[in-house]
């Protein structure tokens, strides 16, 4: 078993407690999504659609390869990037809630 | 109890709360980034959020406090030889334990376990009609559900550019209902293609129901068998989007455009139009919206009611700008934020 840097979207980090970056094992691209899904089931629908296929504006890099399907072995090491397939750079912090209160007369 | 109103944008949602309907407080953007398409209530009283994007698919969320949100794992999904996919969720109807979704493409899912599962409701996404189902421009919809309080085995969905159907028996069979609707998009052999754009019942007798439509406003008095054009007193050519009825004092709401080419306020004046009388006639209720020209849209899904005395109503425009009224749309007044252009208002709280 081979030790993936995976790295998502800011916006489906939301989803999963905010976490971007983590390690999974696994010993080939498909059981590396496995493990994504395994570790935040909530991402499978955001990467996959309803037939299984990498949805169309996701894009999916393993190490710097663009991959459209989920074959091909890793090793220790290797990454996994998924990126919106249009999109833009954000080098701030999401912010938290805000509160605002108005009165209105 | 404090009044919650949702208003669901292109790019997140927000929440206004009051305990008077004259002092707000707005919390938010949650989802941030996402499309908010929708809100509803679970039966178990969580409340729920539908995101949806071009990248990402739709999903929904729940949440107990509306800061914590926790999205739901097993969504509606269409099978996976099926020939389409769910790209947006439109709305939620809850009938006891039971709650309905309607999605697009257009499709009915259910759920009878406080929204954790569902399950697609075979008779409607794959009815003999179902080959000549053609998309309004909105895309192929079903966003309006309606069950009945007082038998939960008579439903009503709205689908663009499809029509409205109707099921006696719980979701069984379904058949067609738009008898006296003209027709917007001629299509094969079965009688559909009518762009039902919104629909709601009176809450103590189902077989009442408005209709908003492309070709028009309509209400039926036998449960859609029928319909009547009811556009005395509106401004051009009764194209709108929402419908709503205040259940308190009975009064309809419409937000009349100029037609579908355009798509704007009747000469530039955003106006809400009102019935006292179950659409006899209809009167111009604008005080305090702007002076100045406007040209802004609202969607299906962006006017609500509250319910409660002195009737609250909230609409969300395309230029962001949220309203209400807390004297059953005499005079209105305008949340001091500009949001992203709003998809959904829903009042989930009173």
């Amino acid at each position: 078993m081979a030790a993936v840097h995976v790295t998502i979207p800011s916006m489906l980090a939301t989803l999963v407690g905010g976490e971007r970056r983590f390690v999974v094992e696994a010993d080939d691209l498909a059981h590396v999504v496995g493990a994504v899904f395994d570790r935040h089931p909530e991402l499978r629908v955001h990467l996959l659609d309803e037939q299984g296929a990498i949805r169309p504006h996701v894009s999916l890099f393993h190490n710097d390869e663009a991959v459209r399907t989920l074959t091909g072995g890793v090793v220790d090491g290797d990454t996994v990037t998924v990126l919106q397939a249009v999109s833009g750079g954000c080098r701030g912090r999401l912010e938290p809630t805000r509160l605002v209160a108005w009165e209105v007369h | 109890m404090a009044v919650v109103v949702g208003i669901g944008t292109v790019k997140g949602a927000w929440f206004a709360t009051s305990d008077d309907r004259r002092t707000w407080q707005l919390s938010g953007p949650h989802h941030r980034g996402w499309e908010v398409t929708t809100f509803g209530l679970a039966p178990g009283g969580d409340v729920l959020l539908a995101t949806g994007s071009t990248w990402y698919g739709a999903a929904i969320h729940r949440s107990s406090d509306l800061e914590r949100w926790e999205q739901v794992v097993a969504g509606p999904a269409y099978p996976a030889d099926a020939d389409r996919k769910l790209n947006k969720i439109w709305s939620f109807a809850a009938a006891g334990d039971r709650l309905y979704a309607g999605v697009a493409e257009a499709g009915l899912f259910v759920s009878t376990d406080d929204a954790e599962t569902w399950e697609p409701v075979v008779a409607l996404n794959e009815h003999e009609t179902r080959s000549g189902w053609q998309p309004g421009l909105g895309g192929l919809a079903l966003h309006r559900i309606l069950v009945d309080p007082a038998d939960p085995d008579r439903i009503w969905v709205a689908i663009s550019a499809v029509g409205v159907f109707a099921s006696e028996d719980g979701g069984s069979s379904w058949e067609l209902r738009n008898g006296g609707v003209q027709i917007a998009a001629p299509g094969d052999e079965h009688d559909i293609g009518y762009c039902v754009h919104c629909i709601v019942a009176h809450p103590d007798d189902s077989n009442r129901i408005w209709r908003q439509d492309h070709r028009g406003v309509y209400r039926t008095k036998d449960g859609g068998v029928t319909w009547d054009r009811i556009e005395e007193g509106l401004p051009g050519t009764g194209f709108g989007f929402p419908v709503v009825r205040d259940p308190a004092t009975g009064t309809l709401f419409v937000i009349p455009l100029e037609s579908d080419e355009y798509r704007m306020p009747v000469g530039g004046a955003l106006a809400v139009y009102a019935s006292a009388n179950d659409g006899d006639h209809w009167t111009r209720r604008s005080e305090g919206l702007r002076d100045e020209p406007s040209f802004v849209g609202v969607l299906r899904g962006a006017m609500d009611v509250d319910g409660l005395p002195n009737g609250g109503v909230y609409f969300g425009t395309t230029g962001g700008e949220l309203w209400w009224s807390a004297d059953t749309g005499e005079s209105w007044q305008r949340l001091p934020a500009t949001f992203p252009r709003i998809t959904s208002v829903k009042v989930l709280a009173t």
